[in-house]
């Protein structure tokens, strides 16, 4: 647990129960001290990833394609199509209206 | 902070990432790219075959995203497969071979073995007088900060193995230090 611990990786009650135990527990405090040096010791000795790794490393996976747009899409049209498709959904809607009152 | 990232950032990124969104796969595993490659440096020593592996384990991780479950965290689950990856690579390299991963590192850096009469033990040096295996349980709970139920499930060891390697570790550790 002490080394969950060092890691971040214990909930919020594990935590409190582990900082307790530690203030009244010379022998984990020194397993602590020991942990926390071979942690520090094994941050330090990570390598950084060389560029070309880093500018090749998903050459191998596969690029999502383009998505090919309508020709509205392309001349920018799109709302325009939509506000006249409105107007003639309103007038269909008042052509009942004046056959339902009609009748 | 531990290296591992924010867990709701994240989890938006792996949803983005399994529905195909490659911005999102490259900004997800560019926070995992480090330990990553550490971690097949830890077993491979040339460079070109480090890049191959690194790319053959994005492309592997790119190709399971829909079927990963979160039942464990991303983190052990694409260090699972780096490390089937690195299987990959030694099956391929030695074909009519039985030979583990561990046996052909230890032929590959005989050579570079640490000599304890000639270097100054401190930390580093302690740690380069582990064994591979202990190196690796080394990396996996210090570097790749995973619990030991995550390890044991990376190098399909029982968990009580785990624990029962790491106290070695820690012993063999506190006697080198106790030395300086």
């Amino acid at each position: 647990m002490l080394i969950d611990y060092l890691n971040d990786r214990l909930d919020e009650a594990k935590r409190r129960r582990v900082v307790a135990h530690l203030a009244s527990c010379g022998e984990c405090r020194k397993e602590a001290a020991l942990l926390i040096r071979l942690k520090n010791n094994q941050e330090m000795a990570l390598k950084e990833v060389p560029q070309d790794i880093k500018l090749s490393a998903f050459d191998l996976v596969p690029k999502a394609q383009p998505q090919e747009k309508s020709l509205l899409a392309m001349l920018n049209l799109e709302p325009v199509y939509d506000s006249l498709k409105l107007v003639g959904v309103t007038m269909q809607f008042m052509k009942k209206m004046i056959l339902i009152g009609g009748n | 902070m531990g290296l591992l990232s924010d867990s709701h950032d994240e989890s938006i990124l792996i949803s983005k990432a399994a529905k195909g969104d490659n911005n999102a796969f490259e900004l997800l595993m560019g926070t995992h790219l480090k330990v990553i490659y550490n971690y097949i440096c830890l077993h491979v020593s040339g460079e070109e075959d480090v890049k191959d592996i690194v790319q053959e384990t994005m492309l592997a991780v790119w190709s399971g995203m829909k079927s990963f479950s979160g039942k464990s965290a991303f983190r052990t689950w694409i260090l699972g497969i780096t490390r089937r990856k690195i299987s990959d690579f030694y099956r391929r390299k030695y074909q009519f071979s039985t030979v583990s991963i561990y046996e052909e590192e230890a032929s590959l850096t005989a050579d570079d073995r640490f000599d304890d009469s000639v270097n100054a033990i401190d930390v580093k040096s302690a740690i380069a007088s582990l064994s591979s295996e202990e190196q690796e349980l080394v990396f996996l709970a210090f570097n790749a900060e995973l619990t030991y139920q995550e390890i044991s499930d990376i190098i399909q060891v029982p968990v009580g193995t785990v624990k029962s390697r790491m106290h070695n570790i820690k012993s063999k550790l506190r006697k080198h230090l106790e030395k300086e």
